[in-house]
Order: C-alpha cells, then structure tokens, then sequence
C-alpha cells in the first residue's frame, strides 16, 4: 500500500494486529535479502494450522514486523515518560539505541528453523547452535548494511540475547514483558480465531524504567506501582496462560509437532545429507516448512510415514499416558532426572526417555514419544516501588492472581496407533516410573 | 564436577539452612554468597542488578524443584505488610536431601563447603547479606 503524502509515495504496510505500520529506512535495505524472505515462508505457530487451528496460517514476517512496530511505540513511550520525569541518562540511551531496538525487534527470530519451535530441539542437537544464536550469525553474515543506516551490528545482537549493557534496553525485545510476547499472544490468538483481547497501547502505558537514572546499567523495565499496572498485568498473564493452555500445548498439535520432531531426529540418524543438513547453521539458515517436509517424504520410514501423517492427519500418533510429573505422582525422581528437566524446555530428557522406553518396552523405535510438557510461569515481574530494604517488589506481592500460575511439569507419552492394541497402560507407566527412579 | 548438579546442591542449601529460606531474595543472595565468597560450585549465572546480584536460572531452579515437590512456597505477610515468599522443604524434599548429604551428591567437596558455609550464611541478617553479595559480584 503507498499512499500519497505531498506527492511522495510512504510505504504502509496494514496489519491485522497494529493496523498500519510504516516501515522505517533501514528496512528497505534489507527486506528483500533472501533470510529476511526466507521468514514469509514459516509459519509462526509450526504445526497448529496442519492440526488443529486451521486459520493459524501466518509466519514469522508478520510477526518481526508487529514486534519491530512495538519496539518504536514503547521506546518512543518511555522516552516521553522519562524526560518527563528528568532522567535523562535513561533518555539518551533510548534515543541513541530506537533504531537498533527497531531492527532487534525485527530480527530477533530469523534463525527460527522450518515450523518454529517444533525443530527447536534436532536444530540444537545436531548445530550445536540454539535458534538465538543462529539469528546473531544470520545478522552478523548477511545483514551488515544496517550499519550504514547507523544501526551497530554487535548491539542488536546483544539485545536479541539479552545481553547488551543496559538491560532496559534488552528488556524492550527480551524481557518478562516485552514486545515479543505482546506482539505473539495478540497475534496467535487473532490467527487460531480466539478473540482474547488486551488494549496494548493502555498496556504499554503502564511500563517504566526502575532503579536510578545515574546508573543505568543497572535499571530495569519493570511495571508502574499503580492499580491499573497491576491489573493490565493480570489481563497479559491470564492471555498467556490460556495461550500456553489452550494453544501452544494442545494435545493433537503437539503429537504432530513431536512427531516433527522425532522424524527430522530419525531422518538425521539415517540419511547423511539430512545430517549434514542439520549439523550447518548455514545450510539451516536456508531450509523453510514446505522444503522440510519435502526432505522428510524422501526419508524412507518414519520420516517420510511422519511428514505424510501431518499432510495428511491420518496417522497420527495417539496419547497413551498423561500424568504430572512431581513427587505426588511418582514415588521417587532422581537427581539426575530432576537436573534434566531444567531450562526452557525438556526435549534432550523426553527424546532420551522414548529411547529408553522403547528399549524396555521391545517397541521397534520412534514408536513411542515421551513429551515432557513445562507449563511457563513468569519468573519475575518487579514494580516501581521499593520495599523497606530498597528492594523492588514483585508483582505477586501486589496481586494473588500471579502466584496462582505455577509452573508444572507433565509428562506424556504418544504411540503409534498400531501400538495401542499390545501396551498396557499400567505397565507403561510403572516402566516409566522405574526408568525416572534410575535415571 | 558434573555441570549439571545445581538442583541437588540448592536443594541441600535449604536443608542446611534448617530446611527453609525466608524470601526470595534472601535465596538468591545466599546461593550468590555461597558461589562466589565460598566456592561452592553452582553453575547460575547471576548478573549485577540495582537491588543486588540475581540469577534467572536460580530461580527458575526453585521452580523445577518446587513442581516436582520437593520444596513448597508459602507466603508471609510481614508486619509491614509487604508479603514474604518462603521456601520450604516438603517431607520427600527433605528424605531426598538427606539421602543425598549422606552419600555426597553431587560429590564430597562441594557438600562439605556446603556444611561449613551454609550455617554461617544462616546466622547474617538478611541486609547483611545483601551488603556481601553486591560486593563479591561487583
């Protein structure tokens, strides 16, 4: 869309979730390189629009963009509120740093692999490189004309990985409230048709930097100390939750999605090419969802069997067993096991599980998948008020709301259909028990 | 050492801390007290923050430990009204710290600065221990 202004075309782009967005310079020069492309081509929630959300149909492009358009709104907002309030070290980093918070917003997924998360876990096995860091090499390699825009390559980076030197200015891309999540939560639910909403413009109006102006590198985006803070905060967490619920998690999606995931694990093991595929960030960095399942359907057995499943829906593994994995459910869980389930996911300790099961069970492999499921609960929201020992509270301690969305674990198991004749539920889950107990 | 021994090793903090921390941040300080000033070999990362150093992955630990069950939240409201996140161990947190102190998980030299730093750590103030923590990150 380029409507007239003064006689000059200006570049609009319409959008479902922000309504206009006008690009900025720098984007222009570098929206037609092919890893920037290479985003229209996978789809921002993997496998959801093969499943279960037939309308989920849209990629990663449209969500740089709502990220990047998020990213200038907020850093404009806090620029206006703190010259308001006479912070002015915290002004001029913002001011210095809007265009490059603009591009990290935009680039921060570009590594993403072929269906988003869904491959998350072979892309990290086999690369040794998460999606994050293949974003960072994609942008270091390919995307240096954004320096001639003014825009240091190396602080994009940095707050892509949350590590630039003011973390406020991280926060904004990579934080527990940052435009990531506003852009994603808003935009997955108006795709998968539920019609949640959240006002972000009120939303965003009620963020601020904490801590003191002098010292900079130590202050944080955090939430204002007001009523209405705290219950936007409570709309963005239930939208969350009930995303995470409802959405990311369900069930038949998320068999297909592990199933993705098993057969680009089993394609790897058998087939060189595939492997090599895997194991070079470069190559990676070319493979998009339809090539993926290409590749797949060309990798006799399970992968190919795998790719057909999800064009197809027939197939399908089925779930077997579904228990929460704490101590109430399983009488004991080592160390080891317990160690395992740590960080974002738990991929590496499900995939070494369905191995050892399989292996207990006699099953022939990649038969049974075990999912470890982490629901994700907010570490820690702070608020603009101090307690009596000059710390920031947490936002639980403002509402009860947020202590009630805990983390839990559970654990899951999925078989092939012709499977589910010869296994018996108790025994599966007492071998289960017996393999956590030994880990 | 293993890397991956945080769990086991926070879990035997709050055993030796007579099988509770009061607060949030009086966990983070101490397992960044116990990193830093007495070696124990945690893998958090904490990084310097305005209120003092803090670690993501601390405390997304507490809460792997605590959906498995092993260790239980509760909350306090303190006189001053400010409400106060203690962590308790459950009664199979405290048979599985018990049977790991006594066979040396993760390993014998890191279980024995645990018990040597821990009741030390225990007797500070919590401001006190805020005061160390700044200064050993900084």
């Amino acid at each position: 869309m380029h409507p007239r202004q003064n006689g000059i075309r200006e570049h609009r782009i319409p959008d479902p979730i922000h309504g206009t967005i006008r690009p900025p310079p720098w984007l222009k020069s570098i929206d037609t390189l092919t890893p920037v492309r290479r985003m229209t081509l996978i789809r921002q929630l993997g496998l959801k629009a093969y499943i279960d959300f037939p309308g989920a149909i849209h990629n990663r492009y449209s969500h740089a963009l709502g990220v990047m358009e998020l990213s200038v709104r907020l850093t404009d907002l806090l620029i206006a509120k703190l010259e308001k309030l006479g912070r002015p070290n915290s002004v001029s980093n913002l001011k210095s740093n809007r265009d490059t918070i603009a591009a990290a917003g935009f680039l921060h997924d570009i590594g993403h692999g072929p269906f988003s998360h869904a491959v998350d876990y072979p892309l990290r096995k086999f690369s040794e490189k998460t999606h994050e860091e293949i974003s960072t090499m994609i942008i270091t390699q390919d995307l240096r004309d954004l320096e001639d825009h003014g825009i240091p390559i190396e602080s994009v980076n940095k707050i892509i990985t949350g590590q630039h030197r003011f973390r406020f200015v991280s926060s904004i891309v990579n934080g527990p409230l940052d435009v990531d999540k506003l852009d994603y939560l808003l935009r997955d639910s108006h795709h998968v048709g539920l019609k949640y909403a959240l006002d972000i413009e009120n939303f965003i109006e009620n963020l601020t930097v904490l801590g003191s102006d002098p010292d900079p590198d130590k202050c944080e985006l955090g939430l204002e100390s007001t009523p209405e803070a705290v219950t936007n905060a409570e709309i963005f967490l239930t939208i969350w939750k009930g995303m995470y619920d409802l959405v990311y998690h369900v069930e038949n999606s998320r068999i297909a999605e592990k199933m993705l995931e098993h057969a680009v694990l089993a394609g790897c093991a058998d087939d060189s090419s595939l492997r090599e595929l895997f194991e070079n960030p470069r190559m990676i960095a070319e493979l998009y969802d339809e090539k993926l399942l290409e590749l797949l359907q060309k990798a006799p057995g399970f992968p190919a069997a795998t790719a057909n499943a999800i064009i197809s829906k027939r197939g399908l593994f089925v779930k077997i067993n579904d228990k929460e994995l704490s101590l109430e459910s399983f009488s004991k869980i080592s160390e080891r096991f317990l160690e395992s389930l740590r960080g974002p996911d738990a991929s590496e300790a499900s995939f070494e599980l369905s191995e050892k099961l399989s292996r207990e069970l006699k099953a022939e492999p990649f038969k049974i998948i075990c999912d470890i499921v982490k629901s994700r609960a907010p570490h820690s929201i702070h608020v603009d008020e101090m307690d009596q020992q000059g710390e920031p509270l947490e936002l639980s301690s403002k509402s009860p709301l947020i202590d009630s969305i805990k983390a839990k674990i559970r654990l899951k198991t999925y078989i092939h259909p012709s499977l589910q004749p010869k296994l018996e539920a108790g025994h599966l889950q007492r071998t289960i028990e017996g393999l956590v107990a030994s880990w | 050492m293993s890397t991956d021994a945080d769990l086991a090793l926070l879990l035997s903090t709050i055993y030796l801390s007579k099988k509770h921390v009061k607060g949030r941040k009086r966990l983070q300080k101490t397992v960044c007290v116990l990193k830093y000033e007495y070696g124990v070999p945690f893998q958090f990362q904490f990084r310097p923050y305005f209120y003092g150093p803090y670690s993501e992955q601390l405390a997304e630990a507490i809460n792997v430990l605590e959906a498995v069950g092993l260790v239980t939240e509760v909350e306090d409201e303190l006189p001053s009204g400010v409400t106060q996140y203690d962590y308790y161990l459950t009664k199979k947190g405290e048979v599985v710290a018990e049977d790991m102190l006594t066979k040396n998980i993760p390993e014998e030299e890191s279980i024995s600065k645990l018990k040597k730093a821990v009741p030390k750590i225990s007797n500070l103030e919590t401001s006190e221990l805020v005061a160390i923590a700044k200064s050993v990150l900084h």
